[in-house]
This record gives C-alpha cells, structure tokens and sequence, in this order.
C-alpha cells in the first residue's frame, strides 16, 4: 500500500544495475529495471539516466552491481552438509564403504536430515542458488526445511534395492515415494516433488520402471545417477551387454521427464539416444574431479542440444554448495581436458547455472532467466570489490572472478530471502548450533 | 626460556603451522615481536604474558599467510578483458596492444589493487613479472605486502626500458634500491626460451648467481613452445636451460607443463623450483602439468595465479581446490594431491620456491611473522571435522578476515589498512575507460 492506501503496483522493484537476463539472446541491460507483481516479473527494461525507479513496496538499488537469475543447483544431497570434510582424498569404495554409508546408517535421522538441510539452505542462499534439485532419505525434512527457508526446489525422495534411512525393507521403498508425492504434489508452487532412483546397478529394472511410472502418472521428474564411473559401466556391460544409457533406454526410462546426473561415461551413441529422448542431463564437475570419476564430455552434450544443469553433489565431495567456483570450474576444466580455449565460454558456462538447469529440471518456462511473466527469483551481486575491477564484460566476472560472497541479496519468487548478506527467512547462528552439536556426535 | 611479552597475540584460534610434522595446535596462539614469530603454542601459555595487542582468532584458523609464487600483478587493469580465446588471438589482437599502453603509473596502481585483492583473499607474499616492476615494488611497500619483483627481460623493444642492455641496468637498479629492505627483494626475470636468446639467458643468469638472487622464467608452458625451441635448438626447453648452464636451485620454472622424462630428471638434478599455475594452464588451455609426479621426484613445487587475464582473480584459496581436483581427474586418482599436500604447496612450499623459506611459508619461533586468521563461523565452513580440507575443499578467498605481514597488521576484519580501496578501484577502473578507449 502506498500512503494514499492505493495497492503498489509493484511488489518489488530492483534498480541501478546491470542486468544479465540469460533469455534466449544473453541480453545484458545496463542500467536496468525490473518489476515484479505477485511473485512475476512484470517488467523488465532499461532506465535513462534521469527516469527514477517506478513505486514499489520492496525497493532494492542494486549500486550499480549485476542483477541475474537466482542461480539452480540441479543436483544435491542437502543433509550431507553434516558429512562436509569428513572424509575426503581417499579411494572410491573406502571412502564409500568406511566412511560415507556407515556415517549415513548410523547417524542420518529426521531431525538431523532437518537440520542438515536448514544448512545446506543457508548456505545456498547466501551463495546466489535460489533453486535446487535434491535427492534423499527422509525427503520429507528436507523439504520442511526448503519451505522454512523459502527456497525454490525439486525435491526427490531416494528409492534404492538396499536398505536405506527410513526404509529398513527394500520391498517397501516405492511406498515411501509415493506418499511423499501425495504430501507435496501441488501444495505450494516452490516445491515441485519428484523421484530419484539411486542407480541402475541398485536397482532392479523392475524399480527402475515401478518408479518411472509414478514419476509419469503424476507428471513428475524422474532422477537417476548415471554413467558415473568406468566401473559402472563395466557392471551394466558385464550384466546387460550395453552401456548404461542404453539400458535406461531399453526401460523406457528417458524422456523429457528424465534427468540423468553425472553422464561422465558416455558414448557418441549414448548422446544421440539423450538427445532424441530429450531427457535432461546434470553435470558436476567438482564432484567427479574429487572422486576421480572422470571428465564428462561436455561440450559434445552441449552441442547436441541436450538441456544441461550445473550441480554441486552433496558436502562429502565437494565440499561446498558453491555454484560460483563450480561455474569456474566447468568452464577451465573442459579447455584443458580437449586443449580448446574457446570451449565452454562465459556465456555458455552461465546459462548452465541458470536456465540451463532449470530447462533440465523441469522448471525452464518459470525460472532460469529474466523474463517478463518468468518469476521473480534474483540475485544482485555487489562489484564494488577489488576482485571485480575493472568490469568489461559482466558474464565473464560471474564465471572467472566473482565469489559467491559476492552474492549481496537474493529474492525468490518476488520476496526478499537474503538482505546485505543477511539470510532473512531462518536463524542462521541456531542453525550452525545445532550442526555442530549433530557434528560432534558423528565425530565420536 | 620463553620470553613473557609480545607486541602481538594472535589467540584462540586453531593454529596450522604448517612445520615439517604439520602441526596443528587447537585452542592456540602466535606471539610476535615486531616482524617475527617468536612463539606458538598453547593459548593457555601465554596466559602470564605482557601483550600489547591481543588478537582474537574467535575460533577460527590461524596459518601461514599464503604465497602467490606466479602472478603479473599489474594485469588486474585487464581483468576479463578477453576470455575465451585462441592463444594467438588473445595475445595479440587484445593483451598486447592493451599492454603498450602502460607506463609506471599504471602499472603502480594495477598493481596496488593487485596487493588489495591477494591480501584480502590471505596471500602475504607474491613473485612477480612483469614490466616497470620498480612501481610494482612501490605498491607492494605501500600496502605491506611481501614481494619477490623482476623486470621481464627478453629480446625485443620493452614498453618500459627499450632495448635489452637497458633491461639489465633497469634491473641492477632494482637490486641497488631495494637491496635493504625488509619486504622486497629482486629476482632476475627473463620471459622464457622462445623470447630470449642463449646469451640474455646466461647473462641472467650469471647476474643471480653474483648477487645470490633467484631467477624466474616461464618453462614449458605449452606444446607450441615445445615446436619453437625444438626447432630452433633440437632440444626440449628444459634441455636447452641445462645445456646453457641455466638450470639451478635458484630457478623458479613457471608452469611447467609439457615436460619429458628427461626433463624431470634434469630439473630433479638441478634442484630447479617450480611455479604450478592450474587456473591458468586450464583455462588458456595449455595442458596439464604432471605436478604429482614432480612431487614425487621430489621436486619443490609452489602454486601460482598467473595474471588477472587468464584466471581471471588472484584467489589462491580457489586455486588449491582447483589444483586439488584437477589432477585427480587427469590420473583418475581420487588420492592424488591431497588436502595437506595442496596446502603446503600455497605456503611452505611456495616460500622454498623463492628461496625465502628460511623466513616465511610457515608458522615456527624465528620466522617473520607472516599470517591469516580465517574465520570459520560460516554455513559453509560447519561443521569442521579437519581444518586442513576446509582450507581445500570449503573455505573461500573472503573467509580471512585478518592478515599480518612482518609483524603489521594489513588488514583486520577484512578492513584493509594499508591504502583507501575505494581510491585504488577507482584509479583502476579510470585505467580500463582509458585502455578500452584510447
């Protein structure tokens, strides 16, 4: 309301920035203006330099910094924040089975799940992620968590062949899934849930297809970690004489309701099968490098047309959720790995984190860029840093020099989540409290 | 006998000292006595002592400040200038032409904005190359900052001192005026085999050997070099440093990263320092070095950034993560560079690469007191379970909040002291409106 107790026209207006929209052209608007109504953006164009901003209820002047999508961490494990350096430099299956599964048997429960997540929230905010794309045990905490923060996600409740946390029976784990789905399915229009089968070497094609099925019956996304390691793919081959793209294939598994995260192992054939069945794929650069996974063939997914997501993994290899070093880092480790300089550009490697993975996600006609009708999930990032000088080219500082302290405020869905580094939505202190707390058990 | 009073007490932190048993001390302290270290231990210790300023870690990290071993500081004015480039391209159609419009001014201010941007990222010490390097040592003087400086020398027309002979005098000067002081010393700087001629090489190099300095040069930086000396001499550029008598302990090779057998083993023999630039090699696409075998051989390697225009930030805290994964991906080895590993290379390892171990690189009673206090109360630093893969895996350049070099404190609460920031990002983005339009 304004003082003459007429309704704004605007909920939000941010100011004084240059705006790098990431629509279909990359057009980057200095001096630009947005507007957002009821969680949309309303309008978006340039300011002369005498015009002032129009009225609004929430004015932010972005000080002559950059104005971007929120950025969207298409792939997560949010509660693993409580494993963050616990276990890092050591071979895959020890790492695996000495360190990670026992820590997850013995120690991962609801609250903490809650608690891990409420971190994992804070952490992302302040960091520019306004949307992820999770996958868990206990799914249903870390979506408690993702609305108290106020948060944009896809959230996927884990199904796998083993017993898992909250699933001591296997012969039960689609049950847990589908209630999820019924708890959340269109409850609110910032969690969208969704079904994420662990892999195709645990589970059983007929799990593989039971939850692909619930994923379509409820027009959700389906999720699945995939062609992560040679041996994997040497497990599919040995099992099912083809790779494990093609396997999925045969299931019926991909189509534009798909996402494939990982995809380091891939074939010429396999890229061809993705990109016809239009299905989506999560790349994490950082987390394969750590794991010595491999190097994903990037710029040949992306030449196919494929819709490609920047993702983080969860804390145990990583060992943050930080999409600014993760940017930086799809973009130089694919100039080295085929020894082209030209590959991977700004451009590019910032569409990734934005629209790209929120195409992949499923969320591509809502977020991802700076759009009229689009919501309104933006982030200002403050340039006014020695690190940021000079500025000639705004989408090379966001991949090659920004850090994601950057980051000044952040606004999902048109309402203000992150004020001057302030996380506005939760009780940041309390919460690392409580994870040191949850911490010091885990280390006994 | 300890002494009972310090100037500093840097307190109640977890100290990495990075000594030769990698000790970490939890709940400890740093006492300093004007530029030196003159104990670390327990913060209980020091309960008894006379301090004149009590420093408060607030439970975070205290560490060797960290040492950039490779950087062209003054390269900030370009900083995403052009990205994304054929080699030749870059080079020639943007960097050198922006280049020939530098002179000492700004090259001053490039560079004291350089000194901003490492120190509030934790970096206490930097070597540099690069051109008018006198004003390179004057920024680093005045934001107090350590410094290992030398004026690129190679056979064409220099911007700054024009033909070659000029070059030496340019930089005897530098060593006759900088001789004395506590934080800037001169290194003798030829740009690399394909720039330089066997006889500016050997007189470079005769140059250290006589005023006991180091010499820096880029080596091996990337297949077309490899071509170039190939064709020119028949050898590897490493060979042909050995066959000019060039390769020494006092060299510090930068990058590294096409290398032969042969060429291990030669620098392993000559005790050759190496500079690794992951960043940069990455994103210029040069290759990647085989830093674990060098470390394996035994051969000090110390961390670098490389320019503004080809990282395009001074972060040495992203440049760890980066070394660390890099290679793991390249061998496929999850083992491979390691947390502790990465660290040694930003501070103990980079001071044996400039020959200033004996002072720096790590946090020992004698040593100049050269060190960062990050601050760990943040989401993505909690929980801590090792403090070590933190400074790897999870903290950010942002994290340090304090930084003391020589025993002055240059930045507290991420409050830089040394200089008006403002004033020096405003000078420098005053430059870019020139180079970009000029």
């Amino acid at each position: 309301m304004n003082t003459r107790g007429a309704p704004m026209p605007y909920d939000l207006v941010i100011h004084n920035g240059t705006i790098v929209t990431a629509n279909d052209s990359f057009e980057i608007i200095p001096n630009g203006l947005i507007c957002a109504k009821a969680g949309k953006i309303t309008r978006i164009e340039p300011l002369t330099d005498n015009q002032s901003p129009p009225a609004a209820t929430e004015i932010i002047d972005a000080a002559g910094g950059l104005v971007m999508p929120g950025l969207v961490n298409s792939h997560t494990h949010l509660p693993m924040t409580l494993f963050r350096g616990l276990a890092d430099d050591l071979p895959l299956d020890i790492w695996l089975n000495q360190y990670i599964f026992p820590a997850e048997s013995a120690h991962i429960n609801p609250e903490r799940v809650r608690w891990g997540s409420l971190l994992a929230c804070a952490e992302m905010l302040l960091s520019g992620t306004t949307t992820c794309c999770d996958g868990y045990f206990y799914e249903n905490m870390v979506t408690e968590a993702i609305q108290t923060s106020g948060m944009r996600a896809v959230l996927a409740q884990g199904v796998i062949d083993f017993p898992a946390p909250g699933v001591p029976d296997p012969k039960d784990n689609l049950k847990i899934p589908d209630a999820f789905i019924a708890s959340w399915q269109n409850r609110t229009s910032l969690i969208s849930p969704s079904v994420f089968c662990h892999s195709a070497y645990t589970c059983s094609a007929e799990t593989l297809k039971k939850a692909k099925s619930l994923c379509d019956q409820n027009g959700l996304l389906f999720q699945i970690h995939v062609a992560e390691t040679q041996n994997e793919c040497r497990q599919i081959q040995n099992e099912h004489q083809c790779t494990p793209i093609q396997y999925l294939d045969r299931l019926e598994i991909l189509d534009e309701n798909t996402l494939l995260i990982h995809c380091v192992w891939l074939t010429d054939e396999d890229i061809a099968i993705i990109a016809a069945r239009k299905a989506g794929i999560s790349h994490n650069p950082e987390s394969n490098a750590k794991l010595a996974s491999g190097i994903a063939p990037l710029p040949k997914i992306l030449g196919s047309g494929i819709p490609v997501g920047l993702g983080t993994d969860g804390c145990a290899s990583n060992n943050n959720l930080d999409l600014f070093h993760e940017m930086d880092m799809a973009a130089k480790l694919h100039k080295a790995a085929t020894f082209d300089p030209t590959t991977m550009a700004a451009r590019t490697v910032v569409e990734m984190a934005t629209i790209g993975g929120a195409r992949a996600i499923g969320l591509g006609t809502r977020i991802g860029s700076l759009e009229v009708g689009k919501q309104a999930d933006v982030i200002i990032i403050d340039t006014a840093k020695s690190h940021l000088t000079p500025i000639y080219h705004p989408e090379s500082h966001i991949v090659y020099a920004a850090k994601s302290s950057d980051v000044r405020d952040v606004v999902v869905d048109g309402h203000v989540r992150v004020r001057n580094r302030n996380v506005l939505s939760m009780d940041v202190e309390e919460i690392m409290a409580r994870v040191r707390e949850i911490a010091a058990d885990i280390r006994r | 006998m300890k002494p009972k009073s310090a100037d500093i007490l840097v307190t109640n932190g977890t100290v990495l000292t990075l000594d030769a048993g990698d000790t970490e001390i939890i709940n400890g302290a740093v006492a300093i006595a004007k530029d030196t270290i003159t104990a670390v231990g327990s913060a209980d210790e020091f309960g008894d002592w006379g301090v004149s300023q009590i420093i408060d870690a607030n439970g975070g990290i205290i560490m060797p400040g960290l040492i950039n071993s490779h950087t062209h500081a003054a390269m900030t004015c370009f900083r995403g200038l052009a990205d994304d480039l054929q080699l030749m391209t870059w080079l020639n159609d943007h960097i050198f032409p922006a280049e020939a419009k530098l002179d000492d001014q700004k090259v001053y201010s490039g560079a004291l904005l350089a000194c901003a941007e490492m120190i509030m990222s934790g970096t206490t010490c930097f070597c540099d190359m690069y051109l008018f390097e006198d004003a390179v040592a004057r920024a680093a003087k005045k934001a107090g900052m350590r410094a290992v400086v030398g004026e690129v020398l190679y056979d064409f027309n220099s911007p700054n001192y024009g033909p070659i002979e000029n070059g030496f005098k340019y930089t005897q000067k530098l060593i006759d005026t900088w001789q004395n002081d506590p934080l800037v010393t001169i290194a003798v700087e030829p740009h690399s085999t394909y720039l330089c001629a066997p006889q500016l090489l050997k007189k470079a190099f005769k140059l250290t050997q006589f005023h006991n300095l180091p010499l820096v040069i880029h080596l091996a930086e990337s297949k077309s070099e490899i071509d170039q000396i190939k064709k020119r001499y028949n050898r590897t550029p490493v060979e042909h440093l050995a066959e000019l008598g060039v390769l020494a302990p006092n060299v510090l090779a930068c990058h590294c990263v096409e290398l032969t057998e042969n060429d291990i083993a030669l620098l392993q023999r000559f005790e050759v320092k190496v500079a690794h630039n992951a960043e940069s090699n990455m994103k210029l696409a040069s290759g990647v070095a085989p830093i674990p075998r060098l470390i394996n051989e035994g051969i000090c390697v110390g961390m670098g950034t490389d320019g503004c225009a080809s990282n395009n930030d001074l972060d040495l805290f992203q440049e760890m993560d980066s070394v660390a994964k890099l290679h793991k991906a390249k061998s496929l080895d999850p083992t491979v560079m390691d947390a502790a590993t990465v660290l040694k290379m930003a501070t103990i390892s980079g001071a044996r690469a400039l020959g200033l171990d004996p002072v720096i690189g790590s946090l020992e009673t004698g040593k100049k007191a050269d060190l960062i206090i990050v601050d760990t109360n943040k989401p993505h630093l909690t929980p801590m379970y090792n403090p070590v893969s933190h400074m790897v895996y999870a903290a950010i350049g942002s994290d340090v909040r304090t930084s003391i070099i020589n025993g002055n404190v240059v930045m507290e609460d991420g409050k830089i002291k040394t200089m008006d920031i403002k004033a020096v990002m405003k000078d420098v983005n005053r430059i870019a409106t020139e180079i970009t339009t000029g």
